[in-house]
């Protein structure tokens, strides 16, 4: 009876513990969300003192029966796809040969991560430069200096080069996420176990399939779940190189701030958050994050 | 004491979520009315002369305070949208005249008493190109008092033309002709710096070569009237002009850097080329001229302040008091010096004011800048027909459809009927919500 009673007050303070950040979660996370939702069926005016009208499902119906939003949405999968596995495998590639000792370790190491410390606007200007159409070093290189091509390509007005120069971008400019990651799990693994394979005459693959893969695998899902998750509403970097690419996450801003169609931007979202939390499901029950089994 | 205690959290956390969403709406404590001011000046220089204005104005006007909301111009449109929203929208902003239409739309401006301060400050003070811009739909009211503004034509390298024994291009035909004589892919020299970007750019500067063959988007009724041979005259036009020009998508840093480094004779570009020229000491050797068909199209901005609506009454009476004040002819004339050249005065008694007169920039360009000023008058936009301004004309500069079009004929090199056709469709499902 005693414990019973201790039990059932630990209880009550726990809640209490508990209550103020629970209670700042819900206002800062499900209120948004919510409201997100039930903006999601009203035509709704920025100017809040006019009356927002209900429309029911028309936002979603508009959205689903627009092909741009299944033209964006492909675009964007590709994109997320081809940048998640890129940054990945460069990335693991990288750590792969850094994880060994030799000079000047910690300079080459700090390089490697510059791209993705930097921030996103200067590394963009960047690439704008060198890829200008008149003065851009790329041209120059190509066109005066190798002759590789006489007049020089229209880099980010093509849909297909813009598409491929914003993935290579997007790479170039995370792979050191999956870099750094990957470097911290591989120094853990015991080296007596490659030493094992290679007595057993395991191959440099076979090593990498035996020994470090399973090793590394919980940060591989890691990596790639969250990568996946960040890509896939990717706005800044596509939106400021080029607008030939037209992702998800510009749709939803043209279409939010462009038309101030905010009912219509809201339903873009939670259409979204379905497709992705769908994904995240199936690829949950698919695969454990643990890496445990 | 554990009741107590969540009780007492429950309390603290009720408070900080009330204060949350309470938000800052410009308060009266301590008897002074507090109003905020939104405008895009986030420079430190220009936020001295900001602060200068506003410090006078608290000088003159005890019992009112003004809270800055310095924006960057980037994220500026998005902000008003965000605190319109959510009720926070401050009681003066600095505003376009096109984001005026688009706030107006949504009765987000208050345009009695925008009319009023204009009244006050006097109409015929203003240049009439100037104030047509922020003229509401009915013609009856304004949705701005413009305060400074820019205007936008072809800029031309005096020595470069008069080498090849060229004269300043008074039509269509002459610019084209001089394009032709000045580009040589070759040496990667080209005619003329266009603009051909799938953004505002590309929209502002073929509204002047459109509307000066008379074509514009919206007839006097308002209705769609974008598929008409002047149109089409004006795009095939802008077509072959475009393959005298840099190739690629030409934005602004594009334009104005070719026209800076000899790389062409002319730009399409605003008068915030002016202050660059200045710095290279080049200010007698620029020249501006305006396209010609049938008519003389310039193409203008204005920026103007407006004020908000659904405030409360000392909030309002503040908020105009504060908008007055500084569309005195000598605060103009502070505001529109932040960027001599680049920025233009709007209003005629800037123009007469011996501080602007003196500035060594203004002066610098001499009768150029009479010139300019003058230029107003000749001012033709997009959705401004028979005097009418056309709110839905915002939307059509929204959705995107013109540079899209634009930049398809010239970059993308295709066919102008048919991308006519599909801006007309595209603006047509805009124009129908």
């Amino acid at each position: 009876m005693k414990t019973k009673l201790k039990q059932k007050s630990d209880a009550k303070l726990a809640l209490a513990l508990l209550f103020p950040s629970f209670a700042l979660l819900l206002l800062l996370v499900a209120y948004p969300m919510i409201s997100n939702i039930q903006i999601s069926f009203f035509d709704q005016p920025i100017n809040p003192r006019l009356s927002a009208k209900f429309v029911g499902l028309k936002n979603f119906i508009d959205i689903l029966t627009d092909a741009e939003f299944f033209k964006s949405l492909g675009i964007t999968l590709l994109y997320t796809v081809l940048t998640v596995a890129g940054s990945t495998i460069f990335g693991l590639a990288v750590a792969i040969f850094f994880n060994r000792p030799f000079k000047f370790r910690k300079t080459a190491r700090s390089i490697i991560i510059l791209s993705y410390v930097t921030p996103s606007i200067s590394l963009i200007f960047a690439w704008k430069y060198m890829f200008n159409n008149g003065y851009g070093v790329i041209n120059y290189l190509g066109g005066d200096v190798l002759h590789l091509f006489k007049e020089a390509p229209l880099w980010f007005d093509n849909p297909v080069s813009s598409f491929l120069l914003v993935v290579l971008f997007a790479i170039w400019r995370y792979f050191p996420y999956a870099f750094i990651s990957f470097l911290a799990i591989l120094q853990t693994i015991d080296n007596t176990l490659y030493e094992a394979a290679e007595i057993d005459g395991a191959s440099a693959w076979e090593k990498f399939k035996i020994v470090t893969l399973p090793a590394i695998m919980p940060v591989l899902l890691t990596v790639i779940t969250l990568r996946a998750i960040w890509m896939f509403y990717m706005f800044t970097d596509v939106y400021l190189l080029t607008n030939k690419v037209d992702i998800l996450g510009i749709y939803l801003y043209k279409t939010a701030f462009a038309f101030n169609d905010l009912g219509k931007a809201s339903s873009i979202s939670v259409i979204l958050f379905i497709i992705l939390f769908i994904v995240i499901m199936l690829s949950r029950k698919r695969v454990n994050l643990n890496g445990n089994g | 004491m554990i009741k107590k205690g969540l009780s007492l959290v429950l309390i603290l956390v009720l408070a900080v979520a009330l204060t949350a969403c309470n938000g800052s709406k410009q308060s009266s404590s301590d008897g002074k009315t507090t109003i905020e001011f939104m405008h895009s000046s986030v420079e430190q220089e220009r936020l001295a002369v900001i602060n200068k204005l506003v410090a006078q104005f608290e000088k003159e006007h005890k019992d009112i305070k003004i809270k800055q909301v310095p924006v960057e111009e980037d994220s500026y449109n998005t902000k008003i949208v965000t605190l319109a929203n959510s009720g926070k929208l401050p009681a003066v902003l600095e505003v376009g005249q096109d984001y005026a239409k688009v706030m107006d739309k949504d009765e987000l401006i208050d345009k009695s008493a925008v009319s009023k301060i204009i009244d006050k400050v006097g109409k015929d003070n203003y240049y009439e190109g100037a104030l047509k811009l922020m003229k509401t739909e009915d013609g009856k009211s304004f949705t701005g008092a413009p305060i400074s503004g820019w205007v936008q034509g072809i800029w031309y390298n005096k020595e470069m033309l008069a080498s090849k024994g060229l004269k300043e291009p008074k039509s269509w035909d002459d610019i084209l002709a001089i394009a032709k004589v000045f580009t040589d892919k070759g040496n990667k020299k080209y005619g003329i710096a266009l603009p051909t970007v799938e953004g505002g750019f590309s929209e502002q500067a073929f509204s002047q070569f459109a509307l000066s063959n008379n074509a514009n988007i919206l007839n006097s009724k308002g209705k769609l009237n974008i598929d008409t041979p002047e149109m089409k005259e004006a795009l095939t036009y802008y077509q072959n002009l475009a393959k005298y020009t840099m190739p690629g998508s030409n934005d602004t840093t594009e334009v104005k850097d070719a026209f800076m480094n000899g790389t062409v004779p002319m730009a399409l570009y605003s008068t915030y080329i002016l202050p660059s020229v200045f710095e290279e000491g080049k200010a007698s050797n620029i020249g501006f001229a305006i396209p010609k068909q049938k008519s003389k199209a310039v193409f203008g901005t204005v920026s103007a302040l407006t004020i908000s609506s659904g405030l409360e009454d000392n909030q309002k009476k503040a908020a105009q008091e504060f908008v007055e004040f500084l569309s005195k002819p000598e605060n103009m004339t502070a505001w529109v010096l932040m960027s001599p050249g680049g920025a233009q005065p709007v209003n005629k008694k800037v123009t007469e004011n011996p501080d602007y007169q003196a500035n060594k920039v203004v002066k610098a360009f001499g009768n150029l800048s009479n010139e300019i000023a003058a230029s107003y008058n000749d001012i033709q936009v997009f959705g401004l027909v028979d005097g009418k301004n056309f709110l839905k004309m915002g939307d059509v500069t929204s959705s995107g459809a013109i540079p899209k079009l634009v930049n398809g004929i010239t970059v993308g090199g295709k066919d102008v009927k048919s991308e006519l056709k599909t801006a007309e469709k595209s603006l047509e499902d805009v124009l129908k919500k």
